[in-house]
């Protein structure tokens, strides 16, 4: 949204209000206006032009957003308050919503993976709190990331009825999951939803074939982050996570990449939870390594909640793997697609000129180590360039496409040519692609 | 983005409003994000708007800085209007921008209330997407009463996470709830003290010269249809649009939920959903005020005399101000919801004078809420005259 200038012409007034609060109603006083010290004074303001073709009220209105990303140890832990109360912003409140008289209740939405292996965890931990509480499991998964599936909660949500203010709904599952319940503190269990969904304010569902098509820009009131959850998950899925990882660390963070670089292996084994320890080198590297991926996730959103700026470090390798995870849905995951994006745009930022060729060689070996795919037989070039079509269209007519300039450093570009392109796809095709057996 | 401890001596760069704080315990870090959007929205009021000269409906919404900018080769807009109203005024709005060479698609659809639902929603998603838009600079134009924009400004809102809308109102009723101007000449009589209701509630809780107007000039204005040019109408809608936006503006996600502007919609809803279609919107707010009149003056706040004025007022505008289906059990059911939805306070718009109004929190006791209910019925319901 644009800054509003007051106008100069001289067929306008325009007349600057502010607006006080007297008793129980709102009123417009004139900018200089004297108000009383014990005003209430909101940070809104209301212009006023006057012109010949008639009035404009301009509002102008600021909505703070807050909401906290709280990372811990046993969440499901009985005597660890968190998961209750760790969205409030002051203690005092805290201790307000455990006033005896009234009955705590809450509303858990968990995907039905998570269900079978915590279900009884979550459920102790509700009753130990004598908390009244409804746990809706279901199977959220990308084919199902659907408008349907938002209204089965809501009409679930609705008979359960809950105040809207002081009940906050919770979320606990991937990325699909938290998409889904928007509005509500969420609760990550996978590596990618708790670097990736969890920290950011985006929600949706897919919609005519495309990802994401419908959503809104609400952030949770809070996220909580507890490594624990890492430990039954897949291998695989937390080579997904790590792709994320790998990718804000490739847009601007060097000790982020050498890290991964050097420990991703261990990461992957340890599933994370080693950080006590034996291995002496890679110790701390598991809650380092997620504390420096969600910071820079945070760095770069906070400032761009609502995508004012398309400018955007953390699209990198989300150009092209829209359209690619779409078309083989399901056989690759979210961060397995990124990282194929990720890998031919390193082809790109070299053949551009950006990376030499040591610097292109680590990071595939990197992604190799992290054991994620760098290749796919999908990711045609017709499919690589209807992706920067649809790119262009969305993005205001620019390409905006990010690309490394350096081990942990990026830029954003707009003039990248066809023949760059191409010869990046040969070569990329020529390194990486490996012969499939159908 | 780059993070820098608040006290680190500034560097240079571009520094953002946006706030993150770290906190560190035995149990764990955590980040607040604090992050402040602002929203800078336009309400423009004006005369011949499908006048092929007149801007507005193209380019209004842009502020001054990109007033002057080139504009695009080709210029897309996608409209979704209310069938009636498509009746009426298709073909202008298709001249207009027709003239303009613009690339348009227009969507009629049957906007009412029992249609007010998701599947209109995604209905006009597809219809968007199908047609396409640049994300940021075409917006979606809505033309109609207040379904039309709710439902528009939501299928806006999801349309790949925010959408640009611009809302023409047609109605009266949303024509005060903020938004351009409108013809209302070709509105039926009904539709305008429908209207009406919303501008009395904002005469009632917070203007009393608006009041006052309301009360010596709202049957000839009802003739006339507000297309009089004298200074009562133009006065009316603008005062109406004023107050409002002064109580929306510092408030507009609700994260305060004392709100002058709820006075007729505490029990409104209730009744609205049980007879549809029987009532209009404003005729059900306009029932629940009327009874809320009632309260206050059993309650002291508003003396007997000030309760009369009010409903002949009500009466002067030809709006009902009584309703069988409005009994003390429906009473009774709509504050226990709202009892549930504001955060365990009824937080009740009482008048406590004409044109002056306060939130109270306490609940009414049932035996008043009896008392004002039997002298509603008594003194105003068709039986008793």
């Amino acid at each position: 949204m644009g800054k509003f200038h007051l106008l100069n012409s001289s067929k306008e007034k325009t007349t600057e209000y502010k607006l006080v609060r007297v008793k129980s109603a709102w009123t417009c006083k004139e900018k200089h206006s004297h108000t009383g010290p014990k005003a209430c004074v909101s940070a809104a303001k209301i212009y006023e032009s006057l012109t010949d073709k008639g009035t404009c009220w301009t509002v102008v209105t600021p909505i703070i957003f807050s909401y906290k990303v709280t990372e811990t140890h046993g969440l499901l832990d009985p005597c660890n308050s968190t998961l209750l109360t760790g969205h409030t912003h002051e203690p005092q409140q805290a201790d307000t919503l455990r006033i005896p008289t009234k009955p705590i209740r809450r509303f858990v939405v968990v995907d039905q993976e998570v269900y079978r292996i915590y279900g009884t965890q979550i459920s102790t931990y509700f009753e130990s709190n004598n908390v009244t509480c409804k746990i809706l499991a279901l199977p959220t998964t990308e084919e199902n990331k659907s408008m349907e599936m938002a209204l089965k909660i809501l009409e679930e949500l609705n008979s359960f009825t809950i105040d809207r203010r002081t009940e906050p709904v919770i979320a606990i599952g991937g990325g699909v999951c938290l998409d889904i319940v928007a509005w509500l503190p969420p609760l990550p269990t996978t590596l990618l939803s708790y670097i990736d969904a969890s920290v950011g304010a985006k929600t949706g569902v897919n919609f005519a074939n495309c990802k994401n098509k419908i959503g809104a820009y609400i952030p949770p009131v809070a996220t909580y982050l507890d490594l624990s959850f890492i430990k039954t998950i897949p291998r695989r899925h937390i080579s997904n996570g790590l792709a994320e990882m790998l990718k804000m660390a490739l847009m601007k963070h060097k000790e982020l990449f050498e890290l991964l670089e050097k420990h991703g292996q261990h990461l992957l084994e340890s599933k994370f939870q080693s950080d006590s320890n034996v291995f002496g080198q890679s110790s701390q590297s598991a809650s380092r390594s997620t504390r420096l991926a969600i910071i820079t996730m945070l760095e770069e959103l906070a400032p761009n909640l609502w995508e004012d700026d398309l400018d955007r470090l953390v699209d990198f390798g989300h150009l092209v793997s829209p359209a690619l995870e779409m078309r083989v849905l399901p056989s690759l995951l979210h961060g397995e697609a990124v990282n194929i994006d990720m890998a031919y745009m390193v082809y790109v930022s070299r053949e551009s000129g950006l990376l030499t060729d040591e610097e292109k060689n680590r990071i595939i070996s990197c992604m190799v180590g992290l054991e994620l795919p760098v290749w796919h037989q999908a990711c045609t070039m017709e499919l690589i360039q209807s992706s920067l079509q649809d790119r262009l269209k969305h993005s205001g007519g620019l390409v905006r496409m990010p690309l490394p300039v350096g081990l942990g450093q990026a830029e954003i570009f707009n003039n990248t040519s066809y023949e760059i392109l191409n010869s990046a796809y040969e070569k990329w095709c020529n390194e990486l692609s490996i012969p499939v057996d159908v | 983005m780059v993070r820098q401890r608040e006290d680190a001596p500034e560097t240079e760069g571009k520094l953002s409003d946006a706030k993150i704080f770290e906190k560190q315990s035995s149990d764990g870090v955590s980040w607040t994000v604090v992050s402040p959007i602002v929203f800078t929205y336009k309400i423009t009021q004006c005369e011949n708007l499908l006048d092929p000269n007149n801007d507005t409906l193209l380019w209004g919404h842009l502020d001054e800085d990109h007033l002057h900018d080139i504009k695009p080769q080709v210029v897309k807009r996608f409209i979704v209007i209310d069938d009636t109203v498509h009746q009426l005024y298709g073909a202008k709005v298709k001249e207009y921008f027709d003239s303009r060479r613009v690339v348009y698609k227009i969507l009629p659809l049957p906007t009412t209330e029992e249609n007010k639902s998701l599947e209109l929603v995604t209905q006009i998603l597809q219809e968007v997407h199908d047609f396409g838009l640049d994300r940021r600079s075409e917006p979606i134009v809505a033309v109609g009463g207040g379904v039309c924009l709710d439902v528009v400004g939501l299928a806006a809102s999801l349309y790949r996470r925010r959408t640009p809308y611009i809302r023409v109102p047609t109605t009266l009723l949303a024509y005060v709830d903020a938004s351009v101007g409108a013809k209302t000449g070709t509105l039926p009589q009904r539709q305008l003290s429908n209207g009406m209701a919303e501008i009395l509630k904002m005469a009632l809780m917070k203007h009393r010269g608006l009041f006052e107007l309301l009360e010596a000039q709202g049957s000839q204005m009802l003739e006339s249809k507000l297309q009089s040019s004298d200074a009562a109408s133009a006065c009316t809608t603008r005062v109406a649009i004023e107050t409002m936006l002064e109580e929306l503006a510092p408030n507009l996600w609700e994260d305060d939920l004392d709100r002058l502007v709820d006075f007729g919609h505490l029990i409104s809803p209730q009744l609205e959903m049980k007879v549809l279609p029987a009532l209009l919107h404003g005729e059900a707010v306009n029932i629940d005020m009327c009874f809320m009149v009632y309260v206050s003056h059993l309650r002291g706040l508003l003396s007997a005399e000030e309760k009369s004025r009010v409903v002949r007022c009500m009466l002067g505008l030809n709006l009902p101000v009584w309703h069988q289906d409005c009994t003390l059990d429906l009473i009774h059911k709509a504050l226990n919801e709202r009892l549930r939805h504001s955060a365990g306070s009824p937080r009740m718009p009482l008048p406590t004078a004409l044109g002056q109004a306060e939130i109270f929190h306490d609940m009414i006791e049932d035996d008043l809420l009896s008392q004002a209910h039997h002298m509603w019925t008594s003194e105003l319901s068709p039986v008793s005259k």
